[in-house]
């Protein structure tokens, strides 16, 4: 070997020993930066992709556009009568937090994003959408949509944020199934070929209720990472394991590779509620 | 030095483009690896040096944009917006768990061992990419993906605990790839044709079989 590549063997070695010292900030920080570079090219890419699969969609006609928009327009009215006496029943139900002191309840903002590329990593399961930390989006945010929980964000920029899936191994959220106590740690399997795999609801005890299949899985009350009584799933099987048993979940959100809209979960300032007034 | 630019510039475009590179339900969700063809396909066409450049540039940019690694728990006592605190065993554990160092799945850093590792196997086959011989390297190039996601997957089964290895893994290791295989001849004829244009020649030094080298 010359004596040219043995310095540069040498050089790199080196160089990548101080790579593999970089600690979890570190490498959180550099993902940002290399995520808020690579932004721009994402975002021009996931338009040009829409753009092309729009192009190959049939027209749609006008009228059918115009029955869908008049649908819309009554739904979106009615929802907005829903949203003004939900409200209402907030502030009455804070009210009667604060006589009966019980804990308050936070409010958290939903931040509506797109997803624009599905990851291609072989291992992970990840999405990138098109909300970053100027939209208020956080690491660590839980997923949402109305089904049930999709997953939380792993990375985040400026404009883009990276979503870990629900089904993924690494995405672990503590479980009870519903009307019992029985409580576990759900989460997805480390190599699917499915691209809707199913989840496992581990921990729980050796000899568990059979004729709970068929049950839902909520998050946990008392869980720090996730809001408590989000739906996760529904079991469709137990298998016993030597110390306990495991469950087989079919997630709630089943089109997880179809999704286009989701909501990241935060806590806005101007979201936060205001304190009830007090009874005396 | 044109040639070099243009190989990182290509490299570049080929991490963007992989994430708009869908995966195939009929292959068992497998997709084109990209990134791992364009990489292969350089490093049989640079010096040694060059390659190992462009293994740490390849390889940190993929882990920095790839790798997952929770470090949810330093933010969340002080910002918890879903009521009080209270730990119950479960939920300590399920936060502990996805937060432990061991569970990120990989180490930063890992691929642009990985890339380097293969990189070097592809440079003793660099006298025959020149003499226009291309079955083998778009041969290597599919072995050299199906090592590097096959070490990926042992490395990260070794981080995390306990080995699963389900057979699937072997479907899904060998279609990618396959897939990656078809495409290697374009970017095979992409490389050679910027090579041509940039006025740059292959040439045998370092880590070169003799057998291979032409007469001087």
């Amino acid at each position: 070997m010359r004596r040219l590549n043995l310095l540069a063997l040498l050089v790199f070695v080196v160089t990548l020993g101080w790579v593999f010292t970089f600690d979890t900030p570190a490498t959180r920080g550099i993902q940002s930066r290399i995520m808020a570079l690579f932004s721009p090219f994402t975002r021009a890419g996931a338009k040009v992709q829409e753009k092309i699969s729009a192009s190959s969609e049939p027209p749609v006609e006008a009228s059918v556009l115009k029955a869908e928009n008049d649908r819309l327009t009554i739904e979106n009215e009615r929802l907005r009568l829903v949203d003004q006496q939900l409200i209402e029943t907030r502030a009455q139900l804070e009210q009667l937090n604060a006589l009966f002191k019980f804990n308050q309840q936070s409010t958290y903002a939903l931040t509506a994003a797109r997803i624009i590329v599905r990851k291609n990593s072989a291992w992970f399961r990840q999405a990138t959408i098109d909300k970053g930390s100027r939209d208020g989006v956080s690491s660590g945010s839980p997923v949402i949509v109305p089904d049930g929980l999709v997953g939380r964000v792993v990375k985040v920029g400026p404009d883009v944020a990276e979503i870990l899936f629900i089904t993924d191994e690494l995405c672990k959220v503590a479980a009870q199934i519903e009307g019992t106590s029985e409580r576990g740690i759900l989460e997805g399997v480390r190599v699917s070929t499915s691209r809707r795999p199913d989840l496992r609801l581990r921990f729980l005890p050796r000899e568990i209720d059979k004729s709970l299949i068929g049950r839902k899985i909520y998050s946990l009350p008392d869980y720090i990472s996730f809001p408590p009584n989000i739906l996760l799933g529904t079991i469709s099987e137990f298998r016993a394991g030597d110390y306990s048993t495991e469950a087989v979940i079919k997630p709630a959100v089943q089109n997880l590779d179809r999704l286009e809209y989701v909501f990241v979960m935060g806590l806005g300032a101007g979201e936060k509620p205001s304190p009830p007034p007090d009874p005396r | 030095m044109i040639f070099t630019l243009l190989l990182f510039v290509v490299t570049g475009m080929a991490l963007v483009l992989q994430d708009f590179i869908p995966a195939f339900d009929w292959a068992y969700g497998s997709r084109i690896f990209l990134v791992p063809v364009v990489f292969f396909a350089c490093s049989v066409s640079v010096p040694f040096p060059v390659m190992l450049m462009l293994a740490f540039a390849t390889g940190f940019v993929w882990d920095a944009r790839n790798l997952v690694s929770p470090d949810y728990a330093e933010k969340l006592p002080a910002d918890v917006p879903w009521g009080d605190i209270h730990f119950g065993d479960i939920g300590q554990m399920a936060a502990q768990l996805e937060t432990a160092v061991p569970h990120s799945g990989a180490t930063f850093g890992f691929t642009i061992f990985l890339y380097a590792l293969l990189g070097s196997l592809m440079q003793g086959i660099r006298p025959l990419f020149r003499r226009g011989r291309w079955e083998l390297p778009v041969l290597m190039t599919g072995v050299g993906t199906f090592l590097l996601l096959l070490l990926e997957f042992l490395w990260i089964n070794f981080r995390r605990g306990g080995f699963v290895f389900p057979a699937d893994i072997w479907h899904h290791l060998l279609t990618t790839a396959l897939l990656s295989m078809f495409i290697a001849p374009l970017v095979f004829f992409l490389i050679d044709t910027l090579a041509r244009l940039s006025g740059y020649r292959i040439r045998y030094t370092g880590l070169t079989n003799r057998r291979w080298a032409p007469p001087t």
